[in-house]
């Protein structure tokens, strides 16, 4: 794995993050990042032990704390999420790893509320909007000015994701396969795609603005 | 890989190689987008979504697009005649 590139990604997966999930994937690899997501590959595997490996084998992350508080009232908070991303600092801290980490929140200075000892850190805010997603991503990859190429302007990579959501909906369907179940395809399998289409949709401007010339 | 999802990846990337007859309204902070697929820059951004797909209806009539696609904020869209 490429630990330069690779970007631990640090948030709920369900249905109701779906629409925030995609667009944060979607940036990471339109910026050139590889996103590594915790998914169990082995029924034997240890949950946590493979989360600390994507973790010291990736420079990057996002955690996403938006979703800490519980789901309906009875409920309890979920602290998966906290979990990861102290496992995060400590090993920036401990391992002294170059790492850079960007914490996502649906309000400005809400976490100030529940986990106070962050400030100080890059925490953005995404108000549950995709655009606003997006932004925040693409804003933090460039800040980061550790990549060659500068990422293009959010409102170019907004555009692009709402293409690629337009044939991947029609193709889903083509398919057969639902567009709106978090788990109809791995996550490693959408990553592929996003990829993909990415890589052949670029490569096709490059070639339209070469006829132009 | 399975089959079915083979198929998809071969699907993804001949989507991907865009379709400039289509025509995309999309959201922006300030108000609505107007960009033909394949293009990075918007033709026209507008405050209103009745008034931009007013605008591409005239590409529409023109001849220069055949469809017109309308996103929602939160990553929905509908086609548009």
């Amino acid at each position: 794995m490429a630990f330069t590139k690779n970007l631990f990604i640090n948030c709920p997966f369900d249905d109701d993050y779906y629409p925030l999930l995609r667009p944060l994937l979607f940036t990471a690899i339109y910026c050139d990042l590889k996103p590594q997501i915790s998914e169990t590959k082995d029924g034997d595997d240890i949950r946590i032990r493979q989360i600390q490996e994507l973790i010291e084998n990736s420079k990057f992350s996002i955690h996403d704390l938006s979703r800490i508080e519980p789901k309906s009232s009875g409920d309890l908070p979920r602290f998966n999420m906290p979990l990861e991303l102290g496992i995060d600092l400590g090993c920036k801290r401990y391992l002294l790893k170059a790492k850079r980490c960007l914490i996502l929140e649906a309000e400005r200075y809400r976490y100030k509320e529940v986990i106070s000892d962050l400030s100080g850190q890059d925490i953005s805010c995404h108000e549950n909007d995709p655009m606003l997603m997006i932004k925040a991503v693409r804003d933090w990859i460039y800040k980061l000015r550790t990549f060659k190429n500068k990422p293009e302007n959010y409102t170019v990579i907004w555009d692009k994701y709402n293409e690629f959501i337009y044939d991947y909906d029609k193709d889903m369907k083509a398919e057969n396969l639902n567009t709106d179940r978090i788990w109809e395809i791995p996550f490693t399998e959408l990553v592929d795609h996003m990829a993909k289409w990415i890589k052949t949709n670029k490569r096709n401007i490059t070639n339209v603005k070469k006829l132009k010339r | 890989m399975t089959t079915k999802t083979s198929q998809l990846s071969k699907r993804l990337i001949n989507s991907a190689r865009t379709d400039s007859k289509r025509i995309h309204i999309t959201p922006r902070l300030n108000g609505w987008a107007i960009r033909k697929e394949g293009s990075l820059r918007a033709l026209k951004v507008v405050s209103d979504q009745y008034k931009a797909i007013e605008i591409a209806q005239t590409y529409v009539e023109n001849g220069l697009v055949s469809k017109i696609i309308v996103h929602s904020k939160n990553g929905e869209f509908r086609t548009a005649k």
